[in-house]
């Protein structure tokens, strides 16, 4: 089937996009914080569509969480699929690790709560939520999960992401899905 | 890793002599006209065993040895293969972005096509590398045609009638095939030509599949959530049910009244790991109609694939605390995503190239993307292709979709960059052209202001073809009432769900959904029951009064009356109150603005819907016997169901009820006498739907309708077995 010219104008635009957001809010504490660049190789590199094949199974024994400066080192896990630009995830072993800016709370919908945290960055004291929301979660075989992000709107909180992920025995990997709910069709 | 990598309907790569290998271009030195492709000519049958990928069947399906698609056309009884033309494989080059006023170019031509007169109207289609078979529902049947534009039947099946699901296991030795009104499941020897064995399954079987290793049958239900499960490996079937909640994570917990409805549709992983079954989520939250869902078992264990919920049981939350989606603590939070823009749902095929689901809206003529990686993949809708336009917006204007009414059956192309659909209300195929990497739509791709007003934007991906079948003329308005019957936008007749949202194929979802007072109107609401705090110096009910879902097919003849309490006078009195029991706002339009509409209506229920299949036949002595204890004058049944009248002199009658928890006291006690007719296939009864079986409704009933408390237990069943053969 011949292929026709095509480009991705969005995914071009928003990490530069972002990165002048970013720019202009002033974030302190960048070193809590996934760098820009890897959320944007993530983008270009097409997080609607997964990618498995560099993806390394979870050892079949639970490890220990890992610690802050690993996950600063980590790159995005390319076998997960992000489709809200906001949100980035990471995995270490079974520890899975998903954060999203601009959101107000994370909460667990349903699903194991044994080791699962949430973290909330603000950078300003002046306001209320989170620059940058996590839920992190271990993803051990037999585990499925459920969680949504919420951003400020002037009518309140609205569901804003909605996160799952689930490690059936047959999968080499989690399943890791994160999807915006509010920028829809 | 995924789902199971990639894969197409069989493992053999379709036969094609052309140049660029793909399907669509012509041979090297051919002579073709444009946009028509050469016939490769009849495959050669299959010599050796083959192994399917896909193993369910469709309503539109791919052959995977020609440029062809095969279509079940139910309402003309016609096997349809349509070529694939280049026209429609390949859409017209684009160049990215578009300008907001741009339109990709889309074509317009009749199909290619030829076409088999069947005995009875085909459900759906199975293409296998050397022949295709059909289901086909009155008379049942599973029927194999030989490939190719000069197909010639090669045998049939005779089978329960009402014949429709097929699914066809990977050795292509066995077909497995669901009979929706006769509730069976039957087994065919596809070598031989013979059916094996048939099972007794729960009510309207319909979607099937048969697991990868050929030890399971899975099937779906047009009513209700749990699955049947047939278990081939110790020789005789055993049949069993599975429960799979109905989109749990936008439900109360512990909610028992959230029923499935419309279960026409399932997927299979690849790697047989997780069954996609696509339905309608009745009492799901957010909206009065419930959801769309696609819920996902682990067929490992046959649990569902989305975690259990917390939370307080059924009926102790309060709507303050459901409108504030994040302040739960213990009561458990719900997916706060209330999309519901693709109800209906008809078809559905795995894409597993970008490892998405999707799924064919019968009411909104939407081509919905899923996310197959999220443990539901319903509740955030990805991508919508829309498949028939945008609907006039003159104040007066039928608002329909100017093309592809009632999408009902897809294909997908071998590199899942197109899909097809059968529209069915508009007798046409559409070939989509889709996201290559099933990217997220995003609102400004659509949507520009310009002129003080929101304007739309066409996107590049979505329709670029359309085929228009070869069929017989209609009048207009017949054709115009089978559009609005299966179309959930046109915003007089539906709000947000259409006629076979409730009524599909003109029978009954087997739900009892709730008619709540709203101010000044009221409307139907399928549910949940809430304990709600009820306003100061108000007095209007807040549960609802229970409703069960009629059946219409066949029963919409006589003038009148009709209505719950024989209210409304003539069919069109009751469509025109209809209309506005089914949406959850003040339906503000006048009297013509309703007839333009309730007239085609009333055509196509009483000429296009077809009543479920009846035997004529002679009586057995046990359902002799219940004919005359029906007739009796001691019993008294053919006193208010009269047989002359289709079984009911259409008369309001008080009976004594007992009222259910959870609902309103009724305002009015007197009930019209329902037509018994087809009475057999419709459980459960009453207007609550308190009787879950002829059987229980004749033992419980006592003398209160009628006199039965004097027949004997081989009586009742006698009785029983004669209301089956109306």
């Amino acid at each position: 089937m011949n292929r026709m010219k095509t480009s991705h104008p969005q995914s071009r635009a928003l990490p530069f996009s972002i990165a002048l957001l970013l720019a202009g809010c002033g974030v302190a504490h960048a070193d809590e914080l996934p760098p820009l660049e890897a959320s944007a190789t993530a983008r270009s590199a097409g997080p609607w569509q997964p990618d498995f094949s560099e993806a390394v199974s979870p050892p079949m024994e639970p490890s220990p969480a890992p610690a802050r400066a690993e996950w600063t080192e980590a790159t995005v896990a390319r076998e997960a699929r992000v489709t809200d630009p906001s949100c980035s995830v990471k995995r270490i072993r079974e520890w899975v690790r998903v954060e999203c800016r601009f959101n107000s709370a994370i909460e667990r919908i349903s699903g194991p709560t044994k080791d699962v945290s949430f973290g909330c960055f603000n950078a300003s004291p002046d306001t209320w939520g989170c620059d940058v929301g996590s839920v992190t979660f271990p993803m051990r075989r037999g585990d499925r999960v459920a969680f949504q992000s919420f951003r400020p709107t002037k009518w309140g909180s609205a569901a804003d992401t909605f996160i799952t992920a689930q490690f059936l025995d047959g999968d080499e990997v989690p399943l890791i899905s994160v999807q915006g709910i509010r920028s829809g069709v | 890793m995924g789902l199971g990598g990639l894969g197409g309907a069989c493992s053999e790569p379709p036969e094609s002599d052309a140049s660029d290998g793909s399907p669509g271009a012509a041979p090297e030195g051919s002579s073709a006209p444009e946009g028509l492709e050469l016939d490769p000519g009849e495959p050669a049958p299959a010599a050796r065993p083959v192994e399917l990928d896909v193993r369910e069947g469709q309503t539109l399906m791919r052959s995977p040895r020609e440029a062809a698609l095969y279509l079940a056309d139910e309402d003309h009884a016609k096997l349809r293969r349509i070529a694939l033309t280049r026209r429609l494989t390949t859409p017209a080059s684009i160049d990215l972005p578009l300008d907001n006023h741009d339109i990709p170019p889309v074509a317009d031509d009749p199909a290619t096509e030829t076409s088999i007169e069947l005995p009875g109207r085909p459900a759906q289609v199975f293409v296998l590398p050397d022949r295709v078979l059909v289901t086909v529902r009155d008379p049942g049947l599973l029927m194999a045609f030989s490939l190719g534009p000069s197909a010639r039947e090669l045998g049939r099946v005779k089978l329960p009638a009402d014949a429709w699901g097929i699914s066809v296991n990977r050795s292509g030795t066995s077909a497995f095939v669901t009979s929706a009104w006769t509730h069976a499941v039957s087994r065919v020897d596809l070598r031989e030509m013979k059916l094996e064995w048939t099972v007794d399954v729960a009510r309207e079987p319909r979607g099937i599949t048969v697991t990868a290793d050929d030890a399971s049958v899975y099937v779906t239900h047009l009513v209700g959530s749990d699955l049947t499960k047939i278990s081939l490996a110790g020789g005789a079937p055993v049949v069993t049910r599975v429960a799979l909640p109905a989109d749990p994570l936008r439900s109360l917990a512990n909610d028992t009244n959230v029923r499935a409805s419309l279960g026409y549709a399932l997927a299979l992983a690849p790697d047989g790991q997780r069954l996609f079954v696509a339905r309608h989520a009745l009492g799901a939250l957010w909206n009065w109609q419930g959801t769309p869902t696609v819920d996902a078992l682990v067929v490992a264990k046959d649990e569902p694939l989305a975690p259990k919920r917390g939370g307080r049981p059924f009926g102790q939350l309060t709507t303050s605390e459901l409108s504030a989606p994040g302040d739960w603590d213990a009561s458990g939070a719900f997916a706060g995503s209330t999309s519901a823009t693709w109800v209906q749902p008809r078809a559905m095929v795995l894409r597993r190239r970008t490892h998405q689901l999707l799924v064919a809206s019968e009411g909104a003529s939407i081509l919905m993307e899923l996310d197959a990686l999220s443990v539901a993949p319903g509740v955030v809708e990805n991508r919508a292709y829309r498949l028939g336009g945008w609907a006039p917006m003159a104040a007066n204007a039928m608002k329909l979709p100017p093309r592809c009414g009632a999408p009902s059956g897809i294909a997908l192309s071998e590199d899942e960059d197109v899909a097809w659909v059968h529209c069915r209300t508009t007798d046409e195929i559409v070939a989509v052209r889709l996201h290559p990497n099933g990217e997220r739509s995003v609102r400004d791709e659509r949507i520009f202001v310009e002129n003080g007003g929101y304007q739309h934007r066409i996107p590049p991906w979505g329709p670029f073809a359309y085929a228009r079948l070869d069929v017989p003329k209609v009048d207009e308005e017949l054709a115009l009432g089978r559009r609005l019957y299966f179309d959930s936008t046109e915003p007089t007749v539906s709000g947000d769900l259409g006629c076979a949202g409730c009524h599909p194929d003109g029978r009954d979802d087997g739900h009892v959904w709730r008619e709540k007072q709203h101010w000044t109107f009221a409307h139907f609401n399928a549910g949940p029951a809430l304990e709600l705090a009820r306003p100061t110096g108000v007095d209007a009910p807040q549960f609802g009064f229970p409703r069960q879902t009629p059946m219409l097919a066949g029963r919409v003849n006589p003038l009148g009356p009709y209505g719950w309490h024989a209210e409304s006078p003539t069919l069109v009195h009751r469509l025109k109150s209809g209309f506005q029991l089914h949406r959850e706002y003040d339906l503000h339009t006048d009297g013509a603005m309703l007839r333009m509409r309730a007239d085609p209506l009333i055509r196509f229920l009483r000429e296009g819907l077809v009543p479920p299949p009846r035997t004529i036949r002679e009586l057995t002595p046990e359902e002799a016997r219940g004919k005359e204890l029906f007739e009796s004058p001691r019993t008294e049944c053919a006193t208010c169901h009269t047989p002359s009248n289709e079984y009911t002199d259409r008369s309001a009658r008080a009976l004594p009820r007992k009222k259910l928890p959870y609902f309103d006291d009724e305002l009015d006690p007197a009930f019209k006498v329902p037509s018994l007719l087809f009475v057999g296939g419709t459980a459960p009864y009453y207007h609550d739907g308190s009787a879950p079986t002829l059987e229980y409704l004749v033992e419980k009933n006592g003398d209160s309708m009628g006199r039965t408390s004097h027949l004997s237990p081989s009586d009742k069943a006698a009785l029983v077995a004669f209301l089956r053969t109306l």
